[in-house]
């Protein structure tokens, strides 16, 4: 019994150490973006928020090449609402306010169907704050019960962790920093080019509108109300043909705007415009090319700037 | 509740409190008993019903059948409700339908029966009934040790099959006592298997997937002979796992249960391949299928052997479900075996000359080769999949070009860090294989060693991969 006890003591001693160290590595990797907004200033003064189609669209230098204002790029893959939320939150906690956030809204998003969810391994260096851990007992659960366990909060999502942890090591030895996605934006190269052309034509069979991920748009539009900070959505235009064989993302593009219209907020769609015409400006359905990004940021924000920014 | 889980073993330790507490073995039979039913309820009632249903059936018919002199008739009728049982629920589990989709692919054709460990304890039942037959053993005069026998807990979800026999006297003489040689061997069992599990297992699932599941992204030649071999790993330690996880579990309680596996990635033959594989299976072909068989035609000599693969792959191909891949599989195993039983002299001949050193340098690679490619059948969900990976190995570019997401065939957006799980999934299981030896012998040393479960524990938590854990493979059958 004895070399039970002291087994476990000197087991949970060793993860508590660990669990120290890796948080240290973690914050060290600033090529996480929660990283970057926790420990480097950002200055901001129009933040790009979203998910993949944000990241990998809106190029910041653009931005502040056309409109005069600082902006960075918070937007990461994969990530649904309240993911988004938790990542505002976290800006909005360690950053100068930003006078605006341009919020990507697309109708995938609001499909529950989609794989966009809360990145809980994201947030596994602050799961000791409250609003965090709130949210992580709301969409994962089994995570926020065993990030309880010590080192439990890194390991349990170590396919994604791990590689972090390591990476971070490797910046603290090598004594580099990782100016990689300074400003966010991760570009598309040329090889991102549409490789099968039936992926433009994907027909989306199921979908069911997530009011889940509706309460969560709503808390970030009324969270930048209450900071004052102006909120503008947006919508990456998908491909003409795909748009008009998936009747429901008509449907869903009204209600967000419905949504909008409630707060008194703009949304710019381009669902008609030129650049969705032309399949080389697509490599996925909703994603980009280089060329199709520069026309898009081109079009978003000399429309932001004419009718918002300069008024 | 699946064995290697935190719920699994939260329910173990009950148990073994519980057992414990207890001095009487009557007593601790039906602690092992209920806690077995407790168990099977969290895979639904249906499992309950039938593992002691035909636990019962088998029990009450070996008891009466045996009076009157037990017939092959007698045999007959049980074994034909027995696998009756087995053939009906295999049709109706989504699981084993899906296998089959190749010819049906009407979804409302899904009616899901959860049976946990049906295919296993079915073996046990059967081997039970020949035993009586052949008046091997005298029939089983307990039932709650009968039950016992086919739903303990420990091993119901995947075997190992048992002897009801021999398992039923361990039974009678379980251990009043806890003893650190049980504690330890239990405890570094199970924790191996889930360090099987998680460390490992997981971690090699993400390529695997990808490669057999996904119909979008598509690997180049190399990625599917890559993706197949990493299959035949992660089966390895998915499988084996989960026995330690069964053999570690019924040690605490002081029970021994057979091993299923002794090194077989180390194998230098299929022959020998089977002779370390899935072992309690393969000794119950051997014995209840294989033997008799050939035993009966012996005098057609080489061609009798042949008829023996070819039944014991047949029916275990059978065994594993319905669907033509597993025809495959069964029937490349019998053509590799057949081919080696007919050119037997020719590969001794070979064999002797090479250094023994080489000759396994070049012959285990083969082996492993040869395997994945019958796995390859083995693991698609249907012929529709594995034609497709077919194609990709033969139709497609073989050598690798361009990133290496797209000669793995991986989605273009894979985080990089989903690719360094992958390698360290890949350099873990090298790394257990080359000390597997080693690893062997000091998981059955029965003194408890702080420094080495410490290592053990503080192994789990930090490199584990806990978010994706799914059910065992064989769990399946």
């Amino acid at each position: 019994m004895k070399k039970i006890v002291i087994t476990i003591f000197i087991s949970v001693t060793l993860l508590f150490l660990f669990q120290i160290a890796t948080g240290y590595l973690i914050s060290k990797d600033t090529k996480l973006k929660t990283t970057r907004i926790t420990k480097s200033k950002l200055d901001a003064t129009v933040l790009i928020h979203g998910a993949c189609e944000s990241e990998w669209t809106i190029d910041p230098d653009y931005v502040e090449k056309v409109t005069g204002q600082k902006a960075y790029n918070l937007a990461e893959a994969y990530s649904n609402f309240s993911d988004n939320y938790l990542a505002l939150y976290l800006y909005l906690k360690h950053q100068k306010k930003p006078n605006y956030l341009v919020l990507q809204v697309a109708p995938q998003e609001l499909n529950r169907l989609i794989p966009d969810m809360l990145n809980s391994y994201r947030y596994a260096n602050f799961v000791d704050d409250s609003v965090v851990h709130e949210i992580l007992k709301k969409f994962d659960s089994h995570y926020a019960f065993y990030s309880n366990i010590p080192y439990l909060r890194f390991s349990y999502y170590n396919n994604f962790i791990l590689h972090k942890n390591l990476r971070g090591l490797y910046l603290i030895l090598t004594n580099k920093s990782n100016n990689i996605l300074e400003n966010g934006f991760k570009a598309p190269t040329e090889s991102d080019t549409l490789k099968d052309f039936s992926k433009l034509n994907q027909k989306i069979d199921k979908h069911e509108w997530d009011f889940e991920q509706e309460q969560y748009l709503r808390k970030i539009i009324e969270y930048c109300k209450k900071e004052n900070i102006k909120i503008i959505l947006y919508k990456l235009p998908v491909y003409q043909k795909h748009y008009n064989d998936n009747p429901f993302l008509k449907e869903y593009t009204f209600k967000i705007n419905e949504i909008a219209k409630e707060y008194l907020i703009p949304y710019f769609t381009f669902d008609t415009s030129a650049i969705t015409y032309n399949y080389h400006n697509y490599y996925a359905v909703n994603h980009f090319t280089k060329q199709g990004v520069t026309k898009f940021n081109k079009m978003l924000f000399n429309t932001i700037n004419d009718s918002i920014f300069k008024k | 509740m699946v064995p290697g889980t935190f719920a699994y073993f939260g329910f173990l330790f009950i148990v073994i409190l519980f057992y414990y507490a207890i001095n009487k073995v009557e007593f601790k039979q039906w602690l092992l008993l209920i806690s077995s039913l407790f168990f099977l309820y969290f895979f639904g009632i249906t499992s309950i019903l039938f593992a002691v249903s035909l636990s019962l059936v088998n029990f009450f018919f070996g008891k009466y059948a045996i009076k009157g002199g037990y017939t092959f008739r007698k045999l007959a009728i049980i074994n034909v409700i027995n696998i009756g049982v087995l053939i009906s629920l295999r049709l109706t589990s989504k699981y084993h339908f899906e296998t089959i989709s190749f010819f049906i692919k009407d979804e409302k054709f899904e009616f899901l029966i959860s049976t946990l460990g049906l295919g296993f304890y079915t073996m046990q039942n059967i081997a039970y009934q020949i035993d009586l037959y052949k008046k091997r053993y005298p029939a089983d005069t307990d039932l709650l040790k009968f039950t016992l026998g086919n739903i303990f807990f420990a091993r119901i979800s995947s075997g190992p099959i048992l002897n009801l026999n021999s398992f039923n006297q361990q039974l009678t003489t379980l251990p009043i006592r806890f003893t650190e040689e049980n504690f330890t061997i239990g405890l570094q069992r199970c924790l191996i298997g889930v360090i099987k599990k998680y460390l490992i297992v997981e971690r090699l699932a993400v390529y695997v997937d990808n490669c057999f599941d996904s119909t979008i992204y598509t690997p180049c030649g190399l990625g599917v002979v890559f993706g197949t071999v990493l299959f035949t790993i992660q089966l390895y330690f998915d499988f084996s796992g989960y026995m330690d996880i069964a053999v570690g579990s019924a040690r605490f309680f002081g029970i021994k249960l057979p091993e299923n596996f002794n090194m077989p990635l180390r194998s230098e033959s299929i022959a020998d391949w089977w002779r370390k594989w899935h072992i309690t299976l393969m000794n119950w072909f051997t014995q209840y299928v294989y033997y008799p068989l050939v035993y009966q035609i012996r005098k057609y000599q080489k061609t009798s052997v042949i008829v023996g693969i070819a039944a014991t792959f047949l029916i275990s191909s059978l065994w594993h479900g319905f669907g033509f891949t597993y025809l495959i599989w069964g029937g490349l195993h019998f053509l590799y075996l057949a081919y080696s039983t007919l050119n037997k002299k020719g590969l001794q001949l070979l064999k002797s000359k090479f250094p023994p050193g080489l000759y396994s340098f070049l012959f285990i690679p083969i082996t492993i080769l040869m395997v994945s490619f019958a796995n390859l059948f083995f693991r698609s969900t249907n012929m529709v999949h594995a034609l497709r990976l077919l194609t990709l190995l033969f139709k497609n570019k073989f050598w690798p070009s361009g990133t290496l997401h797209s000669w793995l065939g991986m989605n273009v957006i894979t985080e990089d860090s989903i690719l360094f799980t992958l390698w360290v999934g890949v350099f873990l299981s090298l790394l257990y294989l080359i000390f597997e030896t080693k690893l062997i012998k000091a998981l059955s040393y029965p003194k408890f060693r702080i420094g080495w479960f410490v290592f053990l524990i503080v192994m789990l938590v930090t490199l584990g991969v806990f978010d994706s854990a799914s059910r065992f493979i064989y769990m399946n059958f």
